[in-house]
């Protein structure tokens, strides 16, 4: 991983001595490509190598066989984003998906150009895209909302679409000055199909900061070409080779482990965060029509953090936030009054409006923009980071953070990995990173009990319950039926066909639940030509909090995992006197890897059968060889004969 | 909920009931005064199911001209009940086609709950493109930003409509927005199909339809009952459908369409099937000319057959796999024209209309006789000839003069002709005779085969080794070639394997399967499998499951076979993909020694929807069964829905039961399993 910061002239004028003859190359193929429309500002128009296919990517249903992109930044603010790929289709498989791309503008600021659009055909003919295959949309995220009605989609729908046609779509949005407080982007570089060649222009005025950086690539340009003209600076990166990355359930979010670029015009995570939080207070004003809101929300509560949780609840009953970027790229964000009065608006608009509430209650109140751990970096911020923005709730305690319709935020809680980032006062950053729970320690579900089988064939007893971290979340548990439908749901996982008579929370705390479910005798288990069936749940009791993709039998990316957990599981079956065991569980023996280990035992002595089952993943990240060996050892204990116990009288 | 809406009712001032009853003559809309007067008496949430609105009042007067083209005057009162209410009507959205129809929001205002009425400034009124996806035709959208309202407010609507649901433009339009270059597709004719019932309860319902005096219409009420009136009306003959206290649809799942259980009026000008079969020829016949490309594409595919049915099959799957489906509009005539065959061939796509128009221009130019059709995909076509279709296929004259269907549409990765998905579907073939409402075939079960046989071993470790062999027609058949080619070809294995759901542990030890494009002859697959594990037990006894009742591929190939079936009864009918007969044929052999101590019973069951067959015989450490499920109709009605649900509760048994096996046979197991070979047979 590499991070170049501010880039300024006198260090380009080093990598202009290195690179001349790029440079005097990249000059050129600009110059060219700027013949083809005047608002054309970078792009190596030079058609790939089209014979390029199924000899050289045989595994593959599509090929990138180029793909240029540049982001110019002109001096008065006017920002141009051009792009122009040509994809291969080696069969029909991608069609659906690639045939009719989308273009997003808003139509009151920015301008289209379609530079090229058309099809070649196998036989190496061209086929343009007809006029009446250029048609206008509402995007899907934010169609029908008047505020966002300016935003639309030109879908340019190609021809021609066979085996071995390359898709040709070369456009540029240019978007006015004034519009975007910079320029940035968070680009995956491997896409689902490999990528021959990718092109990643960044054009801004000479002087201009420009902090970028590379991940998840062993075999990047740590650097990019840099050239000047005409005022401006170009830095380029090209990339070879991409591989594909085909979509597998539960990878890691891409930005963990997929080639990436970030790059920014944004000179600092502190004028980043300013830019977003600074709207959205000054929107935060109390109203009469605020005032109401809020006081219908609270009804008589008087206590800070219920309050906060009322308001919350009351702009996710009633109120539409509109979670698009689109609804908030610029940055704008509506008065508080006005957005309830719409009774719509932007994530931003919706931490104004619960800000406001919260202020006109009387309280406190600060905000602050909430990053996805995954996709934020304090070093490049790019917007496509930010995930939400909350209001800082001031109370004797301390802050609570107050997601406008989560409402107060657990730390840790339900709400996976972020970081919370506001203005303290004097303007230094205020940060404060939210932790899903069990994303650190451990997470622990230990069941025990002992079940006794009367001579009818009913099953009694009392099961006990230790569970932490990601286990349980005490927020989903603020109600007796909550409780009760979590211990019917764990007793039934460790004995399926259980009726629960009853059961009892011994503590639940933010750290952890105990709990004692009783096991009624009102039934007796089913009984199959004289056998009892004792079914010891159908899968360990992990896989209801902590999912695994068990049915695919192959794997090329890693496995994403909350966190690390354990399973311990000790139960004993006491049958009556004289009665036998005619097939009880079948054991596993120990597994172990760098992953944590599995086993199960079995043992009977005399009329108790005990069974002990223990799981135990210590990594948050599972790598392909470790889940291949997690996958068989689960699997075995998913199986009939791992959890079946048939008793009978003698 | 009734009893309810009639004490509200009671309840209402007398002046309104007196206002009733100078109505007399033609219903007439509510006055301002008894719209204030039934917010007041529309009651809450409780009075609704926790509905989150109810439309106090949603009438309709349709003026039609003798052109066939209509004006709508409409009026929706709707009353917020709910938190979701309030959420839900933030903002007021109408979709309007520009080729089609317009429509013009005259007037918008909230009832306070207090009482108080407030206008609605349609300045703020914005129009953008609706979403659209495949299918671009660019429809339009009128936004209008409503203030927020409380549980208690109520919002009236007032919306004026030009034109058609189906109805097409002569020229461009005009700038104006005005109607009269507006045509409807048939000129002088007019149709239309109401509901009244939806998922919103309604109070009050009224759709009148102005007609000129000399201009007949016929009309049928279906799925319910209405309270229907003709009035004389000056030159008009006024046709007025009421209907009071419709409560809101509760869906069920898998439910028929809305439009094939709610209550609803279908009216048309149209005197017969043949003159809208012949209309729909003349309006596409020039459609259908071949250029050299197309011809030299299609002597190229039937270069070789012999046979008619052999060159129709290769050009419909031809259409069906490699012209894509996308929509692009030619303009006013767009909804009801089949683009030109040598059109849809460069652009190599189009939607239902186009890729029949694509099918019938390349059979034409292979010397076969083809017309379009017209059907309505999902939903009953009623036997008054209006629009109710949403579908367009092809149709072949043979030369005894009976006719065929095939579509191209819905066969992408099928062996099929015409999907038997579309199984007693309402058509209409557009010919220059005219033809009838005609019906598609009905299929029966083994149409639609899954026919599987499975060699199974247990090892002495419990470990399970079978090889399963597939044949699968119709609807099975496509839906293997369709999931096998969901995937890149180095992807299929693993796919095969997770869906194969015979244990957790189980294992793709070997594949193949026919080419997905090969439709020379039906779907066939292998599957070589082995599960560790299979047998649960140790020493001298095991528990397992019959390894093919697991259902291998169950979630590929018969998805709506394990549809959970949780409720005892239905309101509505439930909508299977298709009819199915289901055949397993096991062998399950235990290593030497061992024999089964129980086995699954012998069952049988018969319904009007689904039967069951299950037998089963042993022979030393052989065990061998046969089982049977036929869903007979791909529409099961509420009476049959008992039964069904109780066929597939006894093919669930079935499958869950455990079979014993144990070491070392005993005369006594031996007497038992004989008896059981006797019972078997007899039964058989």
């Amino acid at each position: 991983m590499k991070a170049i910061r501010n880039m300024h002239a006198n260090t380009l004028a080093a990598l202009r001595r290195t690179f001349v003859a790029a440079l005097s190359l990249f000059c050129v193929l600009t110059a060219a490509c700027r013949t083809v429309e005047a608002q054309t500002r970078t792009g190596d128009a030079v058609a790939p190598d089209l014979s390029i296919g199924a000899d050289r990517f045989p595994n593959d249903d599509a090929i990138i066989l180029r793909w240029e992109q540049s982001w110019t930044l002109d001096a008065d603010g006017a920002v141009h984003r051009r792009d122009h790929q040509w994809l291969k289709l080696l069969n029909s498989r991608p069609i659906r998906e690639v045939a009719d791309p989308r273009i997003a503008y808003n139509m009151e600021r920015d301008k289209v150009v379609i530079h090229t659009a058309q099809t070649y055909l196998p036989d190496g003919t061209t086929m343009p895209v007809p006029d009446y295959s250029f048609n206008i949309a509402a995007p899907n995220d934010v169609a029908g909302w008047p505020q966002y009605a300016p935003w639309q989609e030109k879908i340019v729908s190609f021809s021609g679409l066979q085996d071995n046609a390359t898709i040709d779509l070369d456009y540029e949005v240019i978007t006015e000055p004034g519009v975007y407080p910079w320029i940035d982007a968070d680009l995956r570089l491997e896409q689902e199909y490999p990528t021959v060649e990718r092109v990643v222009c960044v054009t801004v005025p000479t002087g201009t900061t420009l902090l970028h950086r590379i991940d998840n690539l062993d075999s990047a340009a740590d650097s990019p070409e840099a050239t000047e003209a005409d005022g401006s600076t170009t830095y380029r990166w090209v990339f070879r080779n991409l591989k594909g990355s085909p979509h597998e359930p539960q990878s890691p979010p891409w930005q963990r482990h997929l080639g990436r670029l970030q790059f920014t015009t944004c000179p600092s995570e502190s004028a980043f965060v300013g830019k977003i939080v600074d709207p959205v207070m000054r929107a935060a004003e109390p109203s009469e029509r605020i005032a109401a809101f809020a006081s219908d929300a609270i009804a008589d509560e008087r206590e800070a953090r219920a309050q906060a949780d009322k308001v919350a609840a009351k702009i996710r009953e009633t109120f539409n936030v509109v979670n698009s970027p689109k609804t908030w790229r610029s940055l704008q964000c509506r008065p508080a009054d006005t957005v309830l009065e719409s009774n719509y608006g932007s994530p931003l608009e919706a931490a104004a409006l619960c800000a406001a509430a919260l202020r006109s209650l009387g309280r406190n109140v600060g905000i602050d923009a909430a990053f996805d751990d995954d996709a934020w970096n304090s070093e490049v911020p790019t917007d496509s980071a930010l995930d939400a923005v909350v209001v800082r709730l001031a109370t004797d305690d301390g802050p609570l953070y107050v997601h406008p319709t989560r409402g107060v935020l657990d730390n840790p809680g339900s709400w996976s990995a972020h970081t919370l980032i506001g203005m303290a006062t004097g303007g230094d950053l205020q940060r404060t990173n939210l932790r899903s729970r069990g994303q650190g320690d451990e997470s622990r579900i230990n069941i025990t009990g002992t079940i006794t089988l009367s001579p009818e064939g009913k099953p009694s007893g009392e099961l006990r319950m230790h569970l932490t971290g990601g286990f349980f979340d005490p927020a989903d548990l603020r109600t007796a039926d909550a409780q009760e439908k979590l211990a019917k749901q764990l007793a039934g996982r460790v004995l399926k066909d259980a009726s629960v008579e009853s059961h009892s929370i011994a503590e639940l705390s933010a750290n952890q639940l105990r709990a004692t479910v009783k096991i009624s005798p009102d039934k007796p288990l089913t009984a199959i030509d004289k056998q009892y069936v004792v079914s010891l749940g159908d899968e360990p009791v992990f896989l209801s909090k902590y999912p695994l993709p068990l049915a695919e039998p192959t794997r090329e990316t890693p496995v994403d995992l909350r966190g690390p957990f354990s399973e311990q599981v000790d139960i004993s079956i006491r049958i009556p006197d004289g009665w036998n065991v005619a097939i009880a569980p079948t054991p596993l023996d120990r597994v172990e890897g760098d992953w944590g280990l599995m086993q199960q035992t079995v043992k009977q002595d005399g009329e108790t059968i005990r069974l002990s089952r223990t799981i135990k993943v210590t990594t948050r990240v599972l790598s392909p060889g470790a889940f291949a060996a997690i996958r068989d050892g689960i699997n075995m204990l998913r199986a009939d004969a791992s959890h079946a116990l048939f008793v009978s009288p003698t | 909920m009734k009893l309810k809406i009639a004490a509200r009712w009671l309840a209402l001032p007398i002046a309104v009931l007196a206002a009733s009853v100078a109505l007399a003559g033609a219903p007439k809309p509510a006055t301002p005064d008894q719209i204030v007067e039934m917010i007041k008496a529309a009651g809450n949430a409780e009075d609704y199911g926790n509905a989150a609105t109810v439309y106090v009042l949603d009438e309709a007067d349709v003026y039609v001209q003798t052109s066939g083209l209509a004006t709508t005057e409409s009026c929706q009162v709707e009353k917020i009940l709910t938190d979701e209410g309030v959420k839900a009507t933030s903002v007021l959205r109408l979709d309007y086609d520009p080729d089609t129809y317009r429509v013009t929001i005259k007037s918008v205002c909230i009832h306070r709950k207090n009482g108080d009425i407030e206008d609605v400034p349609l300045s703020r009124m914005v129009t953008q493109p609706t979403r659209q996806w495949l299918i671009f035709w660019g429809g339009q959208q009128y936004v209008l930003p409503i203030p927020r309202l409380q549980v208690g407010d109520a919002l009236e609507v007032r919306v004026s409509k030009i034109g058609f649901n189906i109805a097409y433009l002569g020229e461009q339009p005009d700038s104006a927005g005005g109607a009269a270059e507006l045509q409807p597709p048939m000129p002088g004719h007019w149709h239309e199909t109401t509901l009244f019932q939806g998922h919103t309860p309604i109070i009050r319902k009224r759709y009148s339809v102005h007609m000129p005096k000399d201009m007949p219409v016929q009309y049928e009420v279906c799925n319910g009952t209405l309270k229907t009136s003709l009035w004389f009306d000056g030159d008009r003959h006024v046709y007025t459908f009421e209907a009071d206290d419709v409560p809101a649809i509760d869906g069920e799942p898998h439910m028929v369409s809305l439009d094939d259980c709610a209550t609803k009026v279908v009216m048309a000008t149209v005197p017969d099937w043949q003159t809208k079969s012949r209309w729909f020829w003349q309006a596409n016949k020039d459609q259908f000319k071949a250029d050299a490309a197309v011809q030299a594409k299609v002597d190229e595919l039937i270069k070789g057959l012999k046979t008619d049915k052999e060159k129709i099959a290769a050009l419909n799957h031809w259409v069906a796999d490699n012209i894509r489906y996308y929509g692009t509009s030619r303009g006013p005539r767009e909804g009801f024209t089949l683009h030109r065959g040598i059109e849809t061939y460069c652009d190599r796509g189009g939607v239902c209309k186009d890729k029949a128009g694509m099918l019938i221009t390349m059979l034409r130019a292979a010397g076969i006789e083809a017309y379009p059709a017209l059907t309505m995909a999902g939903s009953r076509v009623e036997d008054i000839p209006a629009d109710q279709f949403n579908h367009t296929v092809t149709v072949v004259r043979n030369q005894d003069g009976t006719f065929d269907i095939y579509d191209p549409t819905w066969i992408p990765l099928s062996r099929e002709m015409w999907s038997s998905r579309e199984a007693l579907q309402g058509l209409v073939y557009g010919t220059p005779e005219g033809q009838t409402l005609t019906l598609s075939p009905y299929y029966p079960p083994d149409y639609n085969l899954l026919s599987a046989t499975a060699e199974s071993r247990i090892d002495t470790e419990g470990k399970l080794a079978t090889t399963i062999n597939m044949h699968l027609k119709g609807y099975p058949g496509t839906y293997l070639r369709r999931n096998i080619e969901r995937y890149s070809k180095p992807q299929q294995r693993g796919a095969i394997e997770a869906a194969v759901n015979i244990a957790p542990t189980a294992k793709l030890d070997d594949v193949s399967f026919t080419d997905p494009y090969d439709y020379s002859q039906d779907a066939r697959i292998r599957l070589g499998v082995s599960a560790a594990r299979f047998a649960g037990g140790s020493g001298d006894l095991w528990a397992l499951h019959m390894p093919l009742m697991t259902h291998p591929l169950e979630s590929w190939l018969i998805p709506d076979l394990a549809y959970p079936l949780k409720e005892d009864s239905r309101k509505y009918g439930m909508r299977m993909r298709a009819t199915r007969l289901v055949q397993y044929d096991e062998k399950l052999t235990l290593p030497d020694g061992w024999t089964f101590a129980h086995v699954p019973e012998t069952q049988t069951f018969d319904s009007p929807s689904a039967s069951l067959k299950y037998s089963t015989e042993v022979e030393g450490n052989t065990l061998t069964y046969h089982f049977e499920f036929a869903v007979k109709k791909h529409l099961i009605p509420p009476e049959d829905y008992a039964q069904y649900k109780k066929a597939i509760e006894m093919m669930n048994d079935i499958a869950g039961d455990w079979v014993f096996c144990r070491r070392g046979a005993t005369a006594e197991n031996r007497g038992q399993q004989a008896s059981r070979k006797d019972a078997a047979n007899q039964a058989g």
